[in-house]
C-alpha cells in the first residue's frame, strides 16, 4: 500500500514549511507521484519535511528523487530536512548500491 | 606430457587433496555447530574448487566431475540461497569420503550408485528449497552446467574496474540494477560506488529514468567471462566498461600502491597535465582537484574505493606469503634427520679425540662443531614437528558419527591443538585416540534420557587437551560419563584368574587392569569397542613410543586417560652411565638426580625383602641395582652412583658404577632379534664407534618387580627343613 501526501504548515515564524510524508511501497511504480509532491513542496514551501520513516520497500529511483531534492535545496535555497530515521530497508538500498545519502539521516525536523 | 610429469601430477594432487579433504571436513562439522559463519562456507566452497581444479588437471575426472555437483551446492550456500542444515552438511560429509575413496584407488564403479545417491540428494535439495528464489536475473537450473574450461580450471584472482553508466531508460525496460550489483558481489570482493553527479534537481528530472551510475572494484577468481555475464542481458545503449587492474596474485608483496592521482588519470577522470599543475601545490590532492573543479567528488571517492581494495589485496598476498610452507616429502625429512644423527656421533667422536689430544686449537674447534650440530639437531627435529590439532580435528567426525549410531548425544571439545609432536610420532598416536574417543562414547557417556535422570546435560562432553611440559607432550582424553565401576573390574579379573581374589589391590591398581590383554568389562561386544582388544593395544602403542598412560575415573563423574609422550623419537639427551664396563643411556628427561654411593652406605643398606632402599634427605627411596637386575657378578668399585629419576610418577633409584655425562642420543632401534629383550627401549652410538643400550625406566622396573616376585614365591615353596 503506498501513499504520498504533502502537508503544508505555517510555523509561529510565518514560515511555510511543506511535510512530504512518503510511506508504503516506494518503488519506481510511484516515481511519479512522489516526484509530483516533491515539486508541488519546493514550489509552494519556504523549507521541506521529508518522512521516510513509514517506507515498506524501497528502490533505486526514492534514492535519486532524494539526491534530486538536495539539488533542489541548493538551487532554491530552501531547506531540506529528513524526519526521523529512514527505514533499514531504505538504507540496506543505498548501501548495497553505493550510494551516499546528501542529507544528515538523523536530523531533527526545522521547526 | 611424459608419464612420469602425469605420474608426479597424480602424486601431487593426492597430497595437496588429502589436506583439502580435512579441510572441507573441519570446515563442515564447523559448519554444523555455526550454521550461519560466512568464513566456514567460503572455506567448504574454496576446499570443493580447489579439488576439481586440481583433480580435472591431474586426470581424476571423476572427482572433477562429482566435486563440481556438490561445489554447486555450496555456491548456493554461499550465495545466501540455500540454508545449511543436517542435509547439507551430510551431502558435504559423504562427498568427502567418496572423493577420499576415489584418491585411495577405489574405481569409480564400485562406488557409482553411492555418487549418484549423493548427486541426486544434492540436486533435490537445490532444486526443492531454492528454486524459485535464485537466479532472477538468469532464470534456469540451480545446478547449471559449467563450461568445459570452467570445470576444469581454476581461475586466478585478480581485480577488476567496472564503470557501469546504464542508459536512461533502464527502469523502462524493467530491470532493477540493484540485482545486478548483488550479483556482482557475488564473485568476489566488491566496492560499489554509486555516481549521482548526472541526477538533476527535481524541477528538470524525469523520475522514471535512471541518472545513476557506477564505478564498481571486484576482486574475483571467476574470471571476466563470470562478469560480462552480469551485464548479459542489458542491450548496448548501457555503457559497461570492465578493466582487469591487476592480478591478484602479481600484486607486489610490499607494493607501491597507486596514488590518487595516477588512477584518476588511468580513468581518463583527469587530464596528465592537470595532475602535474596541481601536484605542485603540495594540498591533499583529491581535495585540491574537487576545489578547482577538474573532478568530482563522487571520482575522488571512486578511485580511493579502488586505492584500498588494492592495499587491502597486497595485505592478503602478505599475509598469505608469510604462512606459506613448502611440502617436502617425509622421507627427505627421514634421510635428513639420519644425516644429522650420524653427524651427532661424528661430533661426539670429534670430542672425545679432542680430549685425548688435549689439543687446546682442536677442542675449540671441537666445541663450535658441537654448538652447531645441537642447533642443527633442534632445527632438523623441529621440522618434524606438527601440530596435533589435525588429528583431533579428524575426531570431531568420530564423535558426529558414533554419537548418532548410538542414540547419545555428545560433542568434543579440544585444547592445545597447536601442541607440537613428532610427524611419526602423530602419525603412530592416531588409532589410540580413536580407541580411546570410541570407549569414551560407547562405555562412558550415557544415553541423554539416563543424562537427564542423574542431573547431567543431555549432550555428554569429549573433552582433549594437548599440552607440552618439559621433553614430553601430555594428552587428556576426558568425559563426563559413568566412570569405571572398580567392582566390575576387579570382579572380571578374579573371574578370568589374572589377580586372586585376596589381592589387596588399590582402586588405581585395580584401573589400571584394564590395560592387561583381553581384559573388557564391556556386558556386549559392540561394533564399535568393547572386543578387550582396544586398551592393551593403546598402553603397548603408547609404551613402543616411550610414553606412559595413566588412568583416573570417578564413579558416575567420568573418566581421564592422561598419555605422556615424548617429543620426539630421533634424538633425546641422555646420561650416559657405566655399569661393569658397559655404556648404558637413561632418557634425561626422566632424571632428577644423581647420588653418591659409598662402601659405607653399602654397609647400612636397608631392605625390605629384595627392594633396595637408600636414604635420601632423611627419607627412604627404593633402588634397583641394574648389576643385579643384569646378572653381573663382577666386584663393584668402591663409589657407586644412584639416579633417581621418575617412573609412572613414582621416584625409583637406579644402582649404576658410574656417571660419564650428558649425551645427544641418536636412538636406534634394536634390530628384530632384540626386540623382545625387555628395558630397552633401543641403542644408540657412541663417540668411539662403540654401542650403548636406551634404558627404558619402566620396563625395568616392572622387571624387577616380576623378579622380586618370582624370588617371594620360590622362598615361600621352599620346604621347611625340620632338625633331626
Amino acid at each position: 500500500m503506498f501513499s504520498c501526501t504533502a502537508e503544508m504548515q505555517v510555523t509561529e515564524s510565518g514560515t511555510r514549511r511543506a511535510v512530504v510524508k512518503i510511506s508504503g511501497r516506494a518503488t519506481i511504480d510511484h516515481a511519479h507521484e512522489m516526484w509530483e509532491k516533491l515539486c508541488q513542496a519546493f514550489a509552494q514551501a519556504d523549507e521541506v519535511a521529508l518522512a521516510l520513516d513509514e517506507v515498506s520497500e524501497a528502490d533505486l529511483s526514492l534514492a535519486q528523487l532524494v539526491v534530486a531534492s538536495r539539488k533542489s535545496e541548493q538551487s532554491s535555497g530552501k531547506p531540506l530536512a529528513l524526519v526521523g530515521r529512514p527505514p533499514e530497508s531504505f538504507l540496506g538500498v543505498l548501501a548495497e548500491a553505493g550510494v551516499v545519502l546528501p542529507i544528515e539521516t538523523e536530523r531533527e525536523p526545522v521547526r | 606430457m611424459n608419464r612420469d610429469h602425469v605420474d608426479a601430477l597424480r602424486a601431487a594432487f593426492r597430497e595437496e587433496a588429502h589436506d583439502l579433504l580435512s579441510e572441507l571436513e573441519s570446515g563442515l562439522l564447523g559448519l554444523e555447530e555455526r550454521p550461519g559463519d560466512a568464513e566456514l562456507v567460503g572455506r567448504i566452497f574454496r576446499a570443493l574448487h580447489t579439488i576439481k581444479g586440481s583433480g580435472g588437471m591431474a586426470g581424476f575426472s571423476e572427482i572433477a566431475d562429482f566435486s563440481h555437483e556438490v561445489e554447486s551446492l555450496f555456491d548456493l550456500v554461499r550465495a545466501g540461497k540455500l540454508r545449511v542444515d543436517d542435509e547439507v552438511i551430510d551431502i558435504g560429509l559423504s562427498s568427502k569420503d567418496v572423493i577420499s575413496a576415489l584418491l585411495d584407488g577405489k574405481q569409480p564403479e564400485a562406488i557409482r550408485e553411492t555418487v549418484q545417491q549423493i548427486v541426486d540428494r544434492a540436486k533435490s535439495l537445490s532444486q526443492g528449497k531454492a528454486g524459485g528464489a535464485q537466479h532472477e536475473s538468469h532464470g534456469g537450473a540451480v545446478l547449471t552446467v559449467p563450461s568445459e574450461a570452467e570445470s576444469r580450471e581454476p581461475q586466478r584472482s585478480a581485480i577488476y574496474r567496472i564503470r557501469f553508466t546504464p542508459s536512461l531508460d533502464l527502469f523502462a525496460h524493467g530491470i532493477n540494477p540493484l540485482l545486478l550489483l548483488r550479483d556482482l558481489a557475488t564473485l568476489g570482493n566488491c566496492r560499489v560506488n554509486a555516481r549521482t553527479s548526472e541526477i538533476p534537481g527535481l524541477e528538470a528530472m524525469d523520475p522514471e529514468l535512471c541518472y545513476l551510475s557506477w564505478d564498481i572494484v571486484l576482486t574475483s577468481d571467476r574470471g571476466l567471462n563470470a562478469i560480462k555475464d552480469v551485464f548479459i542481458f542489458l542491450a548496448d545503449s548501457n555503457d559497461i566498461r570492465i578493466d582487469e587492474i591487476t592480478d591478484a596474485a602479481t600484486i607486489p608483496l610490499e607494493p607501491r600502491h597507486k596514488r590518487l592521482g595516477e588512477i584518476l588519470v588511468e580513468r581518463g577522470d583527469l587530464t596528465p597535465q592537470s595532475l602535474e599543475a596541481v601536484l605542485t601545490e603540495k594540498k591533499a590532492i583529491g581535495q585540491t582537484l574537487v576545489g578547482k573543479g577538474l573532478v568530482r567528488d563522487e571520482d575522488v571517492a571512486s578511485a580511493l574505493a579502488e586505492q584500498e581494495l588494492v592495499r587491502e589485496a597486497a595485505e592478503r598476498r602478505q599475509s598469505e606469503f608469510s604462512s606459506r610452507s613448502i611440502r617436502v616429502r617425509s622421507d627427505k625429512l627421514d634421510s635428513l634427520v639420519d644425516l644429522v644423527g650420524e653427524l651427532v656421533t661424528v661430533q661426539a667422536g670429534l670430542a672425545q679425540v679432542a680430549a685425548h689430544l688435549d689439543d687446546p686449537e682442536l677442542a675449540a674447534a671441537s666445541e663450535k662443531v658441537e654448538r652447531l650440530t645441537a642447533d642443527l639437531r633442534d632445527t632438523t627435529m623441529g621440522m618434524r614437528m606438527v601440530p596435533i590439532g589435525g588429528s583431533l580435528e579428524r575426531l570431531n567426525r568420530l564423535v558426529r558419527d558414533l554419537s548418532r549410531q548410538l542414540g547419545k548425544e555428545a560433542h568434543l571439545v579440544t585444547v592445545g591443538e597447536e601442541t607440537e609432536l613428532d610427524k611419526t610420532v602423530i602419525e603412530r598416536l592416531g588409532d589410540s585416540l580413536v580407541h580411546l574417543v570410541r570407549n569414551s562414547l560407547d562405555h562412558g557417556i550415557e544415553e541423554p534420557a539416563i543424562r537427564t535422570t542423574l542431573g547431567k546435560p543431555r549432550a555428554g562432553k569429549v573433552h582433549i587437551e594437548a599440552s607440552q611440559s618439559g621433553g614430553y607432550v601430555y594428552i587428556k582424553i576426558a568425559d563426563d560419563g559413568a566412570g569405571l565401576d572398580p567392582d566390575r573390574i576387579l570382579a572380571r579379573a578374579v573371574d578370568r584368574g589374572v589377580v586372586p581374589t585376596d589381592a589387596g589391590l588399590s582402586e588405581r591398581e585395580i584401573l589400571n587392569l584394564i590395560f592387561l590383554p583381553g581384559f573388557s568389562t564391556a556386558s556386549t561386544v559392540t561394533e564399535i569397542s568393547g572386543r578387550g582388544v582396544g586398551m592393551d593395544v593403546v598402553k603397548t602403542t603408547i609404551e613402543s613410543l616411550r610414553g606412559e598412560v595413566f588412568i583416573e575415573s570417578d564413579r558416575g563423574k567420568g573418566t581421564e586417560v592422561t598419555l605422556k609422550i615424548p617429543l620426539t623419537l630421533a634424538i633425546i639427551e641422555g646420561l650416559l652411565v657405566e655399569v661393569s664396563g658397559e655404556h648404558l643411556v637413561f632418557p634425561l628427561s626422566a632424571v632428577d638426580e644423581c647420588l653418591e654411593y659409598s662402601v659405607k652406605e653399602r654397609a647400612q643398606e636397608a631392605s625390605i625383602g629384595a627392594k633396595r632402599l637408600v636414604e635420601v634427605r632423611g627419607s627412604l627411596l627404593p633402588f634397583i641395582s641394574l648389576r643385579s637386575l643384569f646378572s653381573i657378578t663382577t666386584a663393584r668399585p668402591a663409589i657407586e652412583q644412584v639416579i633417581i629419576g621418575q617412573v609412572d610418577d613414582k621416584r625409583v633409584g637406579f644402582l649404576v658404577d658410574r656417571v660419564v655425562g650428558s649425551h645427544q642420543t641418536v636412538i636406534k632401534n634394536l634390530g628384530s632379534l632384540y626386540r623382545k629383550i625387555d628395558g630397552f627401549s633401543g641403542a644408540t652410538i657412541l663417540g668411539d664407534g662403540t654401542m650403548a643400550l636406551i634404558l627404558d625406566l619402566g620396563r625395568l622396573v616392572q622387571r624387577a618387580e616380576s623378579s622380586e616376585r618370582a624370588e617371594a614365591m620360590r622362598q615361600a615353596k621352599q620346604p621347611v627343613s625340620i632338625a633331626k
